[in-house]
Order: structure tokens, then sequence, then C-alpha cells
């Protein structure tokens, strides 16, 4: 079966639907419209977005996403029949068609996109079949297929800013990324994202706040943010997934839909008492940046790497070596960033 | 000739070469007179650019064979560098002048390593989704 049909057969499950409820967000002054008839999923993955939710209006959007589950619809949908996905949900034999793919075989949801139709498609058979991690991060991967015909890149970092800068906070998982961006909120800077942002490469790129919740694995929780310990959404299961927060919620002052990049920080673990800021190399940003958000994106990577590269080359990339006292870390980064 | 391999992104960044496998998930950076060697591609014979980079810095010539022959070794094993029995055309195509040796790095970064087809085992029902794995 060529991979249209499968979106074409899937697509009219959804469109057959005789009612739904539909959401309209506004990312980067485009339109994206969720539409679903499962008030569960709704309220499992519209948090994370939330910011983003706009009043309906006539507009035509630039994405549209159908997502349900399995028993919402009036006939089964098949798992994607060929066979070869790797672990992270790629299959190059659809990489150069219309349809992306997104289909880890042991799991029992999927993801497609249609570029010509600016369409996606989430299916998943019952609501306790969504992995935990996919609420903290809504429709990543659809993100990231629509963003192939876009100036725009969502990218593996964080962002955080004063009144006038922005900061992408970024590197591997255990770099101290998240922690650092968690910190600096607490220290009173603005919030765009300690995760995923997305990136709009304007005359300067300009970073949106794309997901509104920060997860913090349980050890972390309870070292460094135990203040936050009556915030935590998901209080029954944190212990054994992360703990996730709504931080528009928690911190609706310091939350910031937008800003200017100014610089990209790459932070490092050391073993030291002081923090520091060294100038690094735009390949180091690149090499910071790329392997971990790519990894997770499988798909059209070399149009994503070509806009991480330019990236790096446009930004200036400094190494921030984290040191263990907290006062210090605070006012390293504040004369930083008020000196970028 | 040998030639970079066109199915990797290589970029140059102030002097220091980032190429990734996009396929593999693989990232590597060149750093010093290597940068050359990979900008002198295509190419014969690697020996005639070291030996010319060994002539123009007499005092460290086995050094720099050393190095950048190491190197070489890595950027065939990691298939940046291919070869083909097509020779380079036009045939006397000069290399670049080598000037000052700067001393070169090669560096592998696999953590982000893609793993093929990483899949549980798992049974599938008959529309071929996941079959839960009861405890």
């Amino acid at each position: 079966m060529e991979a249209d049909k499968y979106f074409d057969d899937a697509l009219q499950l959804f469109t057959s639907l005789p009612s739904f409820k539909t959401d309209v967000l506004l990312l980067a002054g485009r339109l994206v419209h969720l539409n679903t008839p499962s008030e569960a999923l709704r309220n499992l993955f519209l948090p994370a977005l939330s910011h983003l939710v706009v009043d309906k209006n006539n507009k035509q959007p630039g994405l549209t996403i159908w997502y349900a589950e399995g028993k919402n619809l009036a006939g089964k949908l098949n798992a994607p029949p060929w066979a070869e996905f790797n672990a992270q949900g790629y299959n190059a034999s659809n990489e150069n068609g219309d349809v992306r793919v997104f289909f880890q075989p042991w799991q029992k949801q999927v993801f497609l996109y249609s570029k010509s139709k600016q369409t996606a498609i989430y299916w998943v058979d019952t609501v306790s079949d969504v992995p935990w991690w996919e609420v903290t991060f809504s429709f990543r991967i659809i993100f990231h297929f629509w963003s192939y015909n876009l100036p725009a890149q969502l990218v593996h970092a964080g962002a955080i800013a004063n009144e006038t800068t922005g900061v992408l906070i970024t590197g591997p998982s255990g770099s101290g990324k998240s922690t650092s961006c968690l910190n600096l909120l607490k220290a009173g800077y603005k919030y765009l994202g300690d995760d995923y942002v997305w990136i709009e490469f304007d005359e300067t790129p300009v970073v949106h706040a794309l997901y509104q919740t920060a997860k913090i694995e349980a050890d972390n929780l309870r070292g460094k943010f135990y203040d936050w310990m009556p915030f935590i959404k998901n209080s029954q299961t944190y212990n054994d997934e992360k703990a996730i927060f709504d931080i528009k919620e928690l911190f609706p002052q310091q939350w910031l839909p937008c800003i200017t990049l100014k610089a990209i920080v790459l932070p490092a673990i050391g073993k030291r008492q002081y923090s520091s800021f060294h100038n690094a190399p735009p390949s180091k940003a690149l090499l910071c940046m790329a392997p971990t958000t790519l990894h997770h994106l499988p798909h059209n990577r070399d149009i994503s790497y070509k806009k991480l590269s330019y990236l790096s080359s446009r930004i200036p990339a400094y190494t921030w070596m984290l040191g263990y006292d907290v006062q210090n870390f605070q006012s390293s980064f504040h004369n930083f960033i008020n000196n970028v | 000739m040998y030639y970079l391999n066109p199915r990797l992104a290589a970029d140059i960044f102030d002097n220091e070469y980032v190429i990734a496998n996009l396929d593999t998930g693989l990232y590597y950076n060149v750093q010093g007179s290597a940068v050359s060697l990979l900008q002198a591609l295509p190419f014969d014979a690697p020996v005639d650019y070291i030996t010319q980079v060994m002539q123009a810095n007499p005092a460290n010539a086995a050094g720099i064979e050393t190095e950048l022959g190491n190197i070489w070794q890595q950027l065939l094993a990691e298939e940046i560098v291919k070869q083909s029995d097509a020779p380079v055309t036009p045939a006397n195509r000069e290399l670049p002048v080598a000037g000052v040796y700067v001393p070169s790095r090669f560096n592998r970064y696999a953590d982000m390593q893609d793993l093929l087809m990483l899949d549980p085992i798992h049974d599938v029902d008959e529309e071929g989704w996941a079959v839960k794995q009861t405890p």
C-alpha cells in the first residue's frame, strides 16, 4: 500500500466523524486547528499547548491536526503496513513522498502528515496507550513535519530571557539544560520552554514558546524544586515518569510567548564552585544542538540540519561552565545576559 | 580518486569541518591542517598532499605524517572519504599549497547514533498493532 492511500483512508475515518471539538492555536502568526472527538485525549494533549489557544475564527489554518482513539472512529485503522521502521519511528521508504509516517512498531499509536494537504493525523488505540512523555510535547513530530516548508525549526533546547534578550540553552539530555532553565525561572527570568522550542528564521531568529509544560525527574524535584511539589500535574505517577508542571499557570508573570534570540548557551556540568561563560565556536553550537534535536526528529533531517547550521552561524555561542555555588550561578547568568 | 562522501552534510565554521551522517546519527569534526586535507579533495593520492605539508614544515615532518596519516585512515574507515576507480579530472590538477601546519584532530560523536531496529519483540494483532504483554 502507498503511504498516500494509507493517509487518505485514515483521514476518511476522521472527516466522516459526526461531531468533534475544534481548538484553534496561534503559533508564530500561523493558525493550527486541533480536531478531536475524544475529550480524554483533548485533556491530555491540550494543556501543553494551552498558551497558544485563541478564539475560533474563519481564517484558514496552516495546519490541521485530527486526533482520536480507535473507539471514536467508525472504522478500524490498520498499523502502517511497511516493515523496517527504526527505533526513531522512521522508515526510509516514506521519505520522498507527500506523506510522512512516524510509527514505533511496539506502540499502538501512529502520526501521519500530508504536506500537500497540510493535515496531520494522530491515532491511538486507547487513551491508556498514550506514552506519558507525549503529552509534555504534544504532537512534537507533527510540528516537525509541518516545519519542512516553513522558515522555522523545532529545536531541542530551552529558552530564557530578560526584558530584551532571549537566550537559547541547548545540549544533550543530562547536560544541565533543563535544570538551568528552571533554576533561572526560579531566579526571576522570563521563560519560553525547557525542552523544545520553536525557532522562526526572521531577519534575526526569534524563539517562540511551543510548550508550557516542564518535566523534572523525581530526585531532581526533591533536591532542587521541592517547593513545587504541591503543583505536580501527575502526582500519582511522577515517581515512575517525571513530574509534570504547567509553567504558565505557576509563573504567569514570567511567561513569555516569543523574543529575539541573541545567544546560544551550551551548559556543561563541572566539579567547580563558580560558574563562568566562555566564547564557543559555531561548530560547537551545531554539535550540541543538531544530534540531540535530530535524534528524535528523524524525518527531513537534511533540511533541519541546514536550518540548525544556519542558526549556529547567525547567533554567537557560549559555553556555560556550571558551578555548584547557587548564588554565583545566578550572578554569572545575570552578568552574561546583560552584556551579551 | 578519493572524494568527500556526498551523502554527508559537511560545513566549515571558522576553519573547522563539521560533518554529519544524517542517516546514522553520527557526527564528526575535523580541526587544524586536516581541514585543508579535506578541502583539497578530490585527489588521487593522499600521500601527495601529506608530503607537500611535510615539505612545507620540515621541522615537524614525522609528526605531521603520523597525525595526518591517522586522520586519513579514520576518514576512510568512517566513509567520510570514499574511493572510486575514476581518476581526478583534470589529471594534472594542482593541490592547494600547504602552509604552516596546525595540529589536527578528528573527533567522532556517536552519543546520539540511531539504534537501528531497536524493536522490543512483540506480537501483533490482526490489524498489525502491538499486543500488550501481560505481566
